[in-house]
């Protein structure tokens, strides 16, 4: 170093400081600020709205008609969705470990099927179940013996009751696949001791797998309840005809007026952000350090789980209830004249799905969600990548842009994307970044909303690779970019390709921001589709939520083609 | 429409106003349509002038309306503009109640989005106090300079669509027929009542105009336990199911849609009615200005007429208009925006919440 400095390498050119430490971490501060620009502004401005004029946001948000419900609403929906949610994945996932060997791969996938269905789609079916007229599950359960004189019911899905279970059966496959992965990178020797001392296979479960698995479900258990507390398509779907609503809800409702209250939907939106932010710290200090909690898979000697057929009896019901049932609902609907009160349709016809083909607009905001969320994902996974990159060289890069592109990894998982939907529209509406109106801004929010799970996602993926091979061949003497291509990325390519289509999934789904950023032209699927379910048209909307599964089921297939044939499911 | 509508008298009846609407709409049908041409109003240009506008209109090539009737509508008056206009292509995006609005405000203070050119909306109220500041292009054209002036509002708001509001029932829940506003009153009806929430001031109009004509009977209605929804269709549409039994707040254009169904569906003027028209209007900041004032003018001529009011669901200001309800014949209040207070629609709707709970 001191023979370099003195000849002036010690600065510029090959191998000098600049080159080789000042230059990166440039780029690393740089990447720090575009995405932390992305993620932070929107929050901040709306935020800053909610306490300019000494709060007086704060004062309209009290002088709301029922304010107090839908607070207290809110929050009963998140902590009981929550805890269905943790109670079902859990058991999928016990169940999922004791499935006979024949029907192991398939009941391994089949608790993630409900996300290939949208939460919008799978909301409508229950809608066409569970009505309490006219829904065809409650026509059918009426006809059971001692049920005869029932005019309506027995369930009812427009109630408080009834979202926090399509929510809960929504979340739940999320808490499958954390709890699912732990359970699976577990060793097995200490059941196995519990086992040779006589321990029955629920004793093992309660005394053993279960407190071994509480990272994964404290985990799952925070990231379940942000998403309930930020739940929108259930409420606005199945409250709006109850008079029950959210935070979430409140905030829509208000893009719909004019002036839109930016100020009151920000304060509306406070006490969710406040939250979310402390559910995130409290998760941050309750693991620590997250590679502690990426379990490289070193798969026991020992198997001592044993297989219980009824654990694939378990697993098929929550597929019937959650997907199979729906689906049926939302075709026998698609091919009805019209969504009747009675469970045997004169004809059927074909009508709606030649008028949804035929409609334009409908098919311009098919595409325009499927070239929305493909661009999406072209930047979301180089950039994805790169943060998550940045957050395994932990002393390779200054801790300040560390900590920020940490923090910017966090902070959309933290805030509802209904929430953060509002802030877009907020800041993109106007100067000096106006792209409200076009597709541009569905782009952006797709952007800001998934950064931090194509980080999180794609971290997992580095981890597990382990450094060694890269670190190997900078030895052997390639760049920084020839290890890159030549090294990491063809090792990391199927967690890419699995990240590329979880991420597919999320996009082509959302809903929630995308109905608070979306104008009238610029429309997605999920947003037209609330426009025909508000408009009435029940067989179209039947119609649209198909179209979204069939084109999720695609999408998720493309993924999985390019990353080889196990990446799907190899994330999960 | 299949049903006629039944005749029911009522409290709530206002004659005096039907018949200032009949002698209205009998000054318009009085406006011979060849004279119409020669009226010397502002709307009235050249021929060489219009078909320079129509040269332009083809070169845009295209014309966004933003509306908010019935679906079944937007169809006919697409097919029937794009038929008639070769080289300009009619796109229309259904954006119902108040989001219509707030959709144009958002797209005024953002230039540089390609919005709706033109609206046909049911918020005259903001149309008109937006061409008063400014926010609309003045209609011109043949047809719209033959357009009965008592119904182009501050010179450029066009009315179009007479509408009345019109109440429907599942045929095979509710066995004793419905005839007016006081039959959704009737005990066995509790819990099986749907209706439309506050999503435009038009629908708060309507309410008022229910609580002003029978005091006393909101209160009564709101007992009911009335199903509030996002819109008629909606509402219209859970009718059909079997959802609700009767619903208070719908057009005829969305129950024919279901008429065509054979849904079990009836459909009720009630007699006396209310109803509005919708305002049709251009934009000053639309990119397709002239494509819009060809539209407009479309819109206002009898073949736009025609295809607006379809078979019996609305009625139009120009006489002979095909399809064309005879508004005369219905005892139709139609909602007088130059005689609406907000101050008092504001107390309204505060009252209105409290009864219905709802928004």
């Amino acid at each position: 170093m001191t023979v370099a400095s003195a000849t002036g390498r010690a600065w510029w050119g090959t191998g000098g400081l600049v080159r080789r430490k000042a230059i990166p971490q440039a780029g690393w501060m740089v990447l720090a600020t575009v995405v932390g620009f992305l993620v932070l502004w929107p929050i901040l401005q709306l935020q800053w709205r909610a306490f300019v004029d000494g709060g007086s946001a704060f004062a309209r948000v009290l002088a709301l008609p029922r304010i107090g419900t839908t607070l207290q609403t809110t929050i009963v929906l998140a902590i009981l969705s929550s805890v269905l949610a943790v109670f079902i994945g859990t058991l999928l996932a016990w169940c999922a470990s004791m499935l006979p060997e024949r029907v192991r791969r398939i009941g391994e996938v089949a608790p993630l099927l409900p996300l290939v269905v949208p939460a919008v789609a799978a909301v409508t079916g229950w809608i066409f179940l569970l009505s309490p007229k006219v829904g065809y599950l409650n026509m059918i359960l009426r006809k059971l013996p001692g049920m005869g004189g029932m005019e309506e019911g027995p369930f009812n899905i427009y109630s408080v009751t009834g979202i926090i279970i399509i929510t809960g059966l929504l979340l739940s496959s999320f808490v499958y696949v954390f709890v699912f992965t732990g359970l699976k990178n577990m060793g097995q020797e200490l059941e196995a001791a519990a086992a040779a001392c006589g321990a029955s296979p629920a004793m093992r479960f309660f005394t053993i797998t279960l407190p071994l698995l509480r990272p994964s479900i404290i985990f799952a258990t925070g990231v379940v309840f942000l998403l309930g507390l930020g739940q929108f398509t259930a409420p606005l779907l199945l409250g709006r005809t109850a008079k029950i609503d959210v935070l979430t809800t409140e905030m829509f409702y208000l893009t719909e007026r004019y002036p839109i209250d930016f100020g009151l939907g920000a304060a509306l939106g406070f006490p969710i952000l406040a939250i979310g932010l402390l559910v995130v710290l409290v998760q941050k200090l309750a693991l620590g350090e997250q590679r502690r909690f990426v379990v490289v898979s070193a798969r026991s000697r020992y198997n001592v789980r044993e297989t219980r057929p009824w654990a694939a009896v378990v697993i098929g019901i929550y597929l019937l209830v959650t997907t199979v049932l729906p689906l049926l609902a939302l075709i026998y609907v698609s091919i009805s004249p019209f969504w009747s009160g009675s469970l045997v349709v004169p004809e059927f016809t074909l009508r709606h799905w030649t008028s949804v083909l035929k409609n334009v607009g409908l098919v311009d905001a098919i595409w325009t969600s499927v070239k929305t969320s493909v661009i999406g994902i072209a930047i979301l996974i180089p950039l994805g990548f790169l943060m998550a990159f940045a957050l395994l060289q932990s002393t390779r890069i200054i801790r300040p842009a560390r900590m920020a592109i940490d923090l910017f990894a966090t902070l959309p998982i933290a805030v509802p994307a209904s929430l953060m939907g509002f802030g877009l529209l907020f800041v993109y509406s106007q100067p000096p970044i106006q792209i409200y109106g076009t597709n541009a801004v569905l782009v952006v929010t797709y952007v800001t909303l998934m950064i931090g799970h194509s980080t999180r996602l794609q971290f997992t993926t580095l981890v597990g690779t382990g450094q060694e091979f890269l670190e190997a061949s900078r030895a052997s003497g390639a760049g920084a970019l020839r290890s890159l291509f030549y090294v990491l990325l063809p090792m990391c390519r199927k967690g890419i390709a699995a990240t590329a289509a979880l991420t597919f999934v999320l996009l082509f789904h959302e809903f929630s921001a995308s109905l608070m950023v979306r104008s009238a032209r610029t429309q997605v699927i999920g947003s037209v589709m609330y426009d025909v379910w508000a408009g009435g048209v029940y067989a179209e909307v039947a119609v649209l939520a198909l179209i979204m599964v069939v084109v999720t089921v695609i999408g998720v297939l493309i993924a999985g083609w390019l990353g080889g044939t196990d990446s799907v499911q190899r994330k999960d | 429409m299949k049903n006629s509508p039944t005749g029911h008298s009522s409290p709530i009846f206002s004659k005096r106003r039907a018949v200032a609407l009949v002698a209205g709409l009998a000054f318009a049908a009085a406006v011979p349509m060849g004279s119409a041409l020669a009226q010397a109003n502002s709307r009235n240009v050249p021929a060489a002038e219009w078909t320079k506008i129509q040269d332009a209109a083809r070169k845009e090539g295209k014309v966004i309306v933003y509306a908010t009737m019935a679906p079944s509508v937007h169809d006919r008056i697409v097919a029937a503009f794009n038929a008639a206009n070769p080289g300009i292509k009619m796109e229309l995006v259904r954006v119902i109640g108040s989001a219509q609005t707030a959709k144009f405000e958002q797209e005024r203070t953002a230039p540089g989005v390609e919005g709706g050119d033109l609206m046909l909306t049911a918020d005259v109220r903001w149309a008109m106090e937006g061409a008063k500041k400014g926010y609309l292009k003045a209609p011109v054209g043949p047809a719209t300079a033959a357009y009965p002036e008592a119904f182009i509002k501050g010179g450029h708001v066009a009315l179009v669509g007479l509408t009345p509001w019109v109440l429907n029932y599942n045929t095979n829940l509710v066995k004793t027929p419905i005839t007016g506003y006081q039959d959704l009153l009737r005990p066995e009806l509790q819990g099986k009542v749907g209706s439309t929430a506050l999503v435009a001031e038009v629908v708060s109009l309507f309410y008022k105009w229910l609580d002003d004509s029978n005091p006393g009977y909101l209160e009564k209605l709101a007992a009911q336990n009335v199903k509030m929804y996002p819109s008629s269709v909606a509402a219209t549409n859970s009718t059909g199911s079997g959802e609700i039994a009767v619903n208070a707040f719908s057009i005829i254009p969305i129950d024919n849609a279901l008429h065509a169904q054979k849904a079990p569906l009836r459909t009720v003027i009630p007699n006396p009615s209310f109803g509005f028209a919708y305002g049709a209007a251009v934009v000053s900041w639309s990119k397709n200005p002239n494509a819009a004032l060809v539209a407009l003018d479309f819109i206002l001529s009898p073949r736009g007429q025609a295809a607006l009011v379809g078979n019996q669901e609305a009625g139009s200001p120009l006489p002979g208009v095909a399809g064309s309800i005879d508004i005369a014949k219905i005892n139709l209040t139609l909602v007088d925006w130059d005689k609406v207070n907000m101050e008092s629609v504001k107390a309204f709707e505060v009252k209105w919440n409290k009864l219905f709970g709802a928004r």
